[in-house]
């Protein structure tokens, strides 16, 4: 019978373990090597063990089973190795395994945009201020300096209750109770829900947020609501290079009143589908018209102020990248369990 | 509003500039432009010519062999056009030119030559009215080039008019005109009138006004009408080329004076009317007919034109049918006038009458542009050779065309509000170019004089000034700064702080899904789950549908209709809402406030090996957690056993208390309802009052207690409770246990079935007893024992 000695078998094992390139070939080798007819079997036919001392058996016996045991672990990593993942036998726990109870809800994108304004409003030495939505229509107009045959109350248009008060249509209705409340100086935000008689579609709702700040002091000018702007844009976008621009814009509670347009933070100013212009018209805002101040008890000749409206949903839209207004009251969990409450 | 920059180049050089640049600057100076057009108009080779021969080859369609003599030249084509008659001057465009179709060529239609096309102005790239072809005034000779009377190419500005709404003066040409002089630092030049102080000489034409602040102002001039002629081709070209049609030389005219000053005209035929007018209110319902032919139904409150007894013109918004001027018009009065902006926009919204006119009046004009408009229309008039004999002189009631405010800005005014410094010879000549005379006093004062066409409404504050200076001055030239740090510490607002700890709860630690619904109901689903809102709840005057009348009085029925539309993505969800409830019985003294806040929940479950108690504990304990992280403390939870609103059945819900106020419910939802909301599954809600948990601080106040050095050691007991009771009464009722040694009571398992007696319950407590100052020998725990179980046997509670 022929005869192999051990050396000849680790080499020609680790030749062909290298060679392994599949599950298939490790099997190939189990089979050559452990099978009933493989070669340690043959190795161990190959001794004549009643030939052998007893020094000699047992020093075949802890060759043997050293050279089994590394052909085995060999074989098993070479194995895992190429299965690609770590599955082993030695392993008490599979710490892969998701855990348990995990699952994490949303918060509805426009609080989530809101709660980070809040902070970054605190920030900068702001208050918030919610108000009801149900208002009457001296705070929703006449407060505001929007008479009852100014156009402008066309412009707004507006939900009627049949007792005669309005459902807001902007949180300005809060600036004049804020004065009211507080007086100045004063530097408070007022969140919250608005209403506007829309048709339902694409981009427009009937049901929106807003965000309106106000800041009233002495000798506030057109420069600190840039800057306070410019500050607040760089905080939301998470930018430093934000560049905003301000042009006339008509509303009536302000004066001067302005639109403040963003530079495009995709395109950086050149134009593109989103912007065309290089621009995004982003805040209607302005210095506080005198007449408001009166109504909120405030003396216009010491005091002045400026006053702005964010559009949270239009933010949340932009910052999500949210293409349709009228998903944000569907209540469709395939689009609220996206906003996953991470604030 | 359209703004033509060839009609604006009559007033302002604005070459050397490109037309988009023109529109920035203009945005960013007065109103946003909204778009820039480029207009292409065909004129090279193309002749006015006048038909002299006119046969008619075929009729239905109309087909006309046409000679057209073009000086000295005459041409043949066949055209198709109604109007087409011999004696018509009108625009050839010979072979060999182009126009909007292409190239012309001499073509053989029907075995007639045909030479050239004769040209509607479609075919001139001015517009797309096609169906007849140009009619040009007399006065042109045959033969002159197009060219000599229209542009080859022009650009249209576009001007969304709600930016404009506060700017009654730029509603016309002119008016963009002088804010592009002061914009760009060049010369404004003068619009061309007739001095109206030429026929002061002849007789007043009486003008009577009800009320002045109806209407300011009313100017008129009694004239011979034009003879029937066509507009100049110049002014046909502009009107065509801002989207109005031409008609004739007199309502081309009367439209052309509004684009250009701003100011709505209106002629009647003088020899209809009673020799005078008067403004005034409609005093009951009355028909009129307006001059389109139609019957309308006039209220008491609308503004109409009187002559004698009878109305001939709603006013500003259209002329009355019995005072049109037709083709047999002798005499014309041309009226100017200034309106309450409020009642032209409420008439003219009625009658479904918007016009370019009401949309100006609705403005409130200065009543500056009456005298104004009609030195123009005059002037214009004559420009195209028509001089029209007057036969009144200029009337005009109301107040003076001329009025001009004051305004004084105290020292430094400027350069405060805009919070840099601004050269006082800058703001002085600034407000110059835009019309106002300025001056500063020594005192530093700044003295300003408006202009008579921004002096009604528009400016009228020291405000409006700042506006003014700083729009020209350049925004973008004010340097940003930020407000002094302010130290003192903000507001805090419990309410919102309250709101988005639980949002954040419910959501991050409880896997709810917040989502927003509307503020209404929606009726045909509240009948669907047999909810009749209670009395009491708002109602909108003007809902967007009928269904959504009602403002919602709770937010549970809004989110039951979330659950079919969502269940088909997922097997089990938890949503919640946090929002206003409405109704009067929350208004307050003052009645501004009408509503209170609310936060709801609903989680569904159609798992098949769901566990409804286990799903409904796991809500309870989520709910728990929300109201303990705003008041630090417990609620209780009474079983009703009757039913109240429709997902309230007897036996599935609870009132939710804390401190024994009511803040609250909660239950499962069962048939027959549960049927009506979704096909399978299971239901568990609960609504809470948010502004009733409201705690006294955001940050509670936690009182440390000691933490006793010695052991402590419990000792369970199962109690025995009637099952038809709940296990929150059995707790109020071992609440009135006390013992110094009871550290805490832990509630382990609950037990009804076999080796009970019958009608009980056996609920197992641990009691954790020790003490601060020492180890507890047997005999406190005999004590302890003792105590509890007379205490159990006083309340007639037995153990298992
Ligand atoms: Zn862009």
């Amino acid at each position: 019978m022929e005869t192999i000695s051990f050396n000849e078998v680790r080499e020609a094992f680790a030749k062909e373990v290298l060679e392994a390139k599949a599950i298939d070939d490790i099997e190939k080798l189990k089979v050559k090597y452990m099978g009933r007819k493989g070669v340690f079997r043959r190795l161990q036919d190959g001794f004549d063990f009643q030939l052998m001392s007893a020094k000699e058996k047992k020093r075949f016996g802890i060759e043997f089973n050293t050279l089994k045991k590394h052909f085995e672990e060999t074989l098993i990593e070479v194995e895992a190795k190429l299965v690609g993942d770590n599955v082993t036998l030695v392993r008490k726990i599979d710490v892969s395994l998701p855990g348990k109870d995990s699952r994490i809800g949303a918060i509805h994108p426009v609080n989530l945009v809101q709660i980070e304004l809040e902070a970054i409003f605190q920030g900068m030495g702001f208050s918030a201020m919610t108000g009801p939505e149900v208002v009457s229509e001296f705070n929703n107009f006449d407060a505001l300096n929007i008479p009852n045959d100014h156009p402008a109350r066309d412009m707004q248009d507006t939900y009627w209750l049949k007792n005669g008060m309005v459902l807001r249509t902007h949180t300005s209705s809060n600036q004049v109770p804020a004065l009211k409340k507080f007086g100045a100086p004063l530097r408070v935000i007022f969140p919250g829900r608005c209403f506007r008689y829309e048709n339902v579609d694409a981009s427009h709702e009937n049901t929106f947020y807003q965000l309106e700040g106000l800041m009233v002091d002495r000798d506030i000018s057109v420069a600190h609501l840039i800057g306070v702007m410019k500050t607040l844009l760089s905080e939301v976008f998470h930018r430093d290079d934000v560049k905003i621009r301000l042009r006339p814009g008509y509303f009536p509670f302000v004066e001067p009143g302005f639109e403040l347009d963003i530079q495009c933070l995709l395109c950086g100013g050149k134009g593109c589908l989103t912007c065309r212009t290089g621009w995004i018209e982003l805040i209607p805002c302005g210095m506080v018209h005198p007449m408001v101040l009166k109504h909120g008890g405030v003396d216009p000749s010491k005091y002045t102020g400026f006053a702005f409206g964010l559009g949270l949903t239009r933010l949340a839209m932009m910052k999500f990248s949210i293409p349709e207004i009228r998903l944000f009251n569907c209540g469709d969990i395939r689009f609220n369990s996206q906003f996953i409450a991470t604030v | 509003m359209k703004i033509s920059l060839e009609w604006l180049s009559d007033f302002v050089d604005i070459s050397g500039i490109d037309q988009e640049t023109l529109a920035e600057r203009l945005t960013m100076a007065m109103a946003e432009i909204e778009g820039v057009e480029y207009l292409n108009h065909f004129v090279d080779g193309i002749l006015i010519g006048e038909i002299v021969k006119c046969v008619t080859i075929s009729e239905a369609p109309i087909k006309n062999l046409v000679t057209v003599e073009c000086g000295g030249k005459t041409f043949q084509s066949i055209c198709t056009a109604p109007n087409a008659r011999v004696g018509l001057k009108t625009v050839f465009a010979p072979a060999g030119s182009e126009i909007s179709n292409g190239l012309v060529e001499e073509r053989e239609i029907e075995g007639y030559k045909s030479e050239g096309v004769l040209c509607s102005s479609s075919e001139l790239g001015w517009n797309d009215i096609h169906e007849i072809i140009l009619e040009c005034p007399d006065n042109i000779h045959n033969g002159s080039l197009l060219s000599n009377y229209v542009p080859k190419e022009d650009c249209l500005l576009d001007i969304d008019n709600k930016s404009l709404t506060h700017r009654p003066d730029l509603w016309g040409h002119y008016g963009i005109a002088r804010e592009v002089a002061a914009i760009l630092g060049r010369e404004l030049r003068p619009i061309e009138k007739v001095d109206l102080c030429l026929f002061d000489d002849l007789p007043y034409y009486p003008i009577s006004i009800d009320d002045p602040e109806d209407c300011p102002a009313y100017g008129c001039i009694e004239l011979l009408a034009p003879r029937h002629s066509p507009a100049p081709l110049k002014i046909q070209r502009r009107l065509n080329a801002i989207g109005q049609r031409s008609i004739s030389l007199l309502v081309d005219l009367t439209n052309y004076v509004m684009l250009e000053v701003g100011q709505p005209l209106h002629a009647f035929d003088a020899d209809k009317l009673s020799s005078n007018i008067r403004v005034g209110l409609m005093d009951r319902e009355q028909n009129f007919e307006t001059l389109d032919g139609q019957t309308r139904k006039m209220l008491r409150g609308d503004l109409m034109i009187w002559s004698g007894d009878c109305p001939v013109a709603v006013a500003g918004v259209m002329g009355g049918f019995n005072s049109a001027v037709d083709t047999k018009t002798k005499k014309l009065l041309l009226e100017a006038a200034n309106f309450r902006g409020a009642l032209i926009r409420h008439t003219s919204i009625r009658l479904d009458l918007r016009s370019d006119a009401s949309l100006r009046f609705e403005k409130n004009l200065p009543p500056f542009f009456v005298r104004e408009s009609v030195g123009r229309f005059l002037y214009l008039l004559k420009a195209a050779g028509h001089f029209s004999k007057a036969s009144s002189r200029f009337s005009f009631s109301g107040s003076a065309s001329g009025e001009t405010r004051q305004l004084t800005l105290p020292p430094k005014f400027l350069s405060q509000r805009a919070g840099t410094q601004l050269p006082d010879e800058k703001v002085t000549n600034i407000l110059k170019r835009l019309g106002f005379q300025s001056f500063f006093l020594t005192s530093g004062e700044l003295h300003v004089e408006v202009p008579p066409y921004r002096s009604v409404r528009d400016i009228s504050i020291p405000e409006d000034i700042v506006e003014e200076v700083l729009r020209i001055y350049g925004y973008d030239n004010i340097p940003m700064r930020l407000p002094e740090i302010s130290t003192e510490p903000t507001k805090e607002n419990l309410s919102l702080s309250t709101e988005h700890k639980v949002r954040r709860f419910l959501s991050s630690a409880k896997r709810f899904i917040e989502v927003h619904t509307y503020a209404w109901f929606d009726s045909n689903w509240l009948e669907t789950i047999g909810f009749i809102p209670p009395e009491g709840a708002l109602e909108l005057a003007n809902p967007s549908t009928q269904q959504n009348k009602i403002l919602r009085t709770t937010l549970i029925p809004n989110l039951l209709a979330l659950i079919d539309i969502n269940k088909l993505y997922q097997e089990d969800f938890r949503l919640f809402e946090i929002g206003k409830i409405f109704g009067e019985q929350w208004g307050d003294e003052k009645a501004e406030k009408a509503e209170a806040s609310r936060l709801a929940g609903i989680s569904f479950s159609s798992q098949k090996d769901r566990n409804l108690t286990e799903h409904f504990f796991e809500i309870k304990g989520a709910l728990e957690g929300a109201v303990f992280i705003c008041q630090n403390r417990n609620v209780n939870i009474i079983p009703i056993d009757n039913d109240n609103q429709p997902w309230q059945q007897a036996g599935c819900w609870g009132k939710i208390f804390i401190n024994g106020r009511e803040i609250g419910s909660l239950g499962i939802i069962e048939q027959p309802l549960l049927d009506k909301v979704v096909d399978r599954g299971q239901i568990i809600w609960f609504e809470l009052y948010m502004d009733s948990v409201l705690p006294k601080r955001i940050y509670p106040e936690i009182e440390f207690t000691s933490i006793s050095s010695f052991p402590l050691s419990w000792h369970d007991f199962s109690i025995l409770w009637v099952a038809d009771r709940s296990y929150g009464e059995l707790l109020s009722a071992l609440d009135d246990f006390e013992h110094t040694l009871v550290k805490r009571r832990e509630f382990l398992t609950h037990y009804a079935g076999k080796g009970l007696p019958s009608g009980k319950i056996s609920y197992t407590f641990r009691y954790w007893i020790g003490s601060n100052e020492r180890t507890l020998g047997s005999e406190d725990i005999i004590e302890f024992r003792d105590s509890l179980m007379k205490f159990l046997s006083t309340k007639n509670l037995g153990l298992r």
